[in-house]
């Protein structure tokens, strides 16, 4: 039982010395989990013989849109947000009349960080401008990937 | 006089620092003495004399106190309570707080072809989805936060989580426990998709109804 394993030690040494690894992780493991239930969803409907196919791959194909995108967007902003030089520049601007005492500095530096990561990188974009994108993207994705509907053959006038 | 000699003699003892304890015992004895000989005390010259102790005592360190917790707005008080939750937990609540507050408004506002009832249906499943999967996680996090710590209190899981300083154990623990919990939502998807699937033909239409009865 006991880990012996050393990527575990290496994984768990280096989230206690570095929050902003483990802030890191936590967000790309958060996003996955939104992955999965979408690609979850997207198979269930896929499987859904009550409706009907044109609508069934539809709504499997804006899943999985809605998947990727939301990942990708959530990943990448939250990795920018629990960058040092960014997190200190919000900081500053935010709390700049809280540099005298450091330790009240960092804890609200520290909330305002899961507060922009809870604003920006989920509700903000998760729910508002991924499903803004990933609506016309669905049908796109959905003739090309699920359907696969074959190009349509350019014809020569000059032949 | 007798009391005003005491007084005078302790106000000269007040000045330093360093025989504070003796003239506040001494102090109480000059009280003892009045109240036994029956004579008037005079009252300014004692209590200026007590308040020079407190305030060379006192005051320097209300300063460093004041120095050290400046006072905060709403705003900072939220942010630095924020840093006290944790993250999975931050986690679960902005997850139901997208799903129960924006998506639904989003889905009803935006601007798309489909019919009014439909977008109604799916707008009122959000919350739900939102609920039941906010509920799974934090069971989840429960199971997992106990198992893991207790786990590794006891040694089963290694030397690793129990040597050390407390904090750097505490903080191992946590990071176990948030790995846990991460692990356990993943494994644990496709029962909360079922268990969504099941629920929401039956709450659905009942809250849409409440909606309608309050128009």
């Amino acid at each position: 039982m006991s880990i012996q394993f050393n990527p575990v030690k290496n994984y768990i040494n280096r989230a206690v010395n570095d929050p902003n690894f483990h802030l890191k992780t936590v967000i790309v493991s958060s996003a996955m989990i939104e992955l999965s239930q979408n690609a979850m969803d997207a198979h269930k409907a896929l499987k859904n013989k009550k409706i009907s196919k044109d609508e069934r791959d539809y709504i499997a194909s804006y899943k999985i849109t809605n998947g990727l995108l939301s990942f990708a967007s959530e990943a990448t902003i939250g990795c920018v947000l629990a960058n040092d030089k960014v997190q200190n520049k919000l900081a500053d601007f935010c709390f700049k009349r809280l540099r005298s005492s450091p330790e009240t500095f960092n804890k609200c530096a520290q909330g305002l960080k899961i507060l922009f990561s809870l604003l920006v990188a989920s509700v903000f974009i998760r729910r508002l401008i991924v499903p803004f994108i990933s609506t016309p993207l669905a049908s796109t994705v959905k003739d090309k990937v699920i359907e696969k509907k074959p190009k349509k053959e350019k014809v020569n006038c000059f032949a | 006089m007798i009391g005003q000699k005491i007084n005078n003699r302790y106000n000269y003892n007040s000045h330093s620092n360093i025989f504070k304890k003796n003239s506040r015992s001494n102090a109480g004895n000059s009280n003892t003495l009045h109240k036994n000989n029956q004579i008037n005390f005079p009252t300014k010259s004692s209590s200026s004399s007590f308040n020079n102790d407190q305030v060379t005592f006192s005051g320097g360190a209300i300063s460093s106190l004041n120095k050290a917790a400046p006072k905060l707005n709403c705003f900072e008080r939220l942010c630095s309570r924020l840093a006290k939750v944790g993250q999975t937990k931050t986690e679960a609540v902005k997850f139901s707080t997208g799903k129960a507050m924006v998506a639904p408004a989003a889905i009803a506002l935006y601007p798309s072809k489909t019919d009014r009832a439909s977008r109604a249906y799916s707008a009122a499943l959000q919350p739900v989805e939102g609920a039941v999967r906010f509920a799974g996680f934090i069971t989840i996090s429960f199971l997992a936060g106990c198992a893991s710590g207790k786990l590794a209190a006891k040694g089963i899981l290694g030397k690793f989580f129990t040597k050390g300083s407390k904090e750097v154990v505490k903080k191992r623990a946590e990071v176990l426990k948030d790995a846990v919990t991460v692990g356990g939502t993943l494994l644990c998807v496709p029962i909360t998709s079922t268990l969504v699937d099941k629920a929401h033909p039956k709450i659905v239409p009942f809250v849409m109804n409440l909606f309608k009865r309050q128009k």
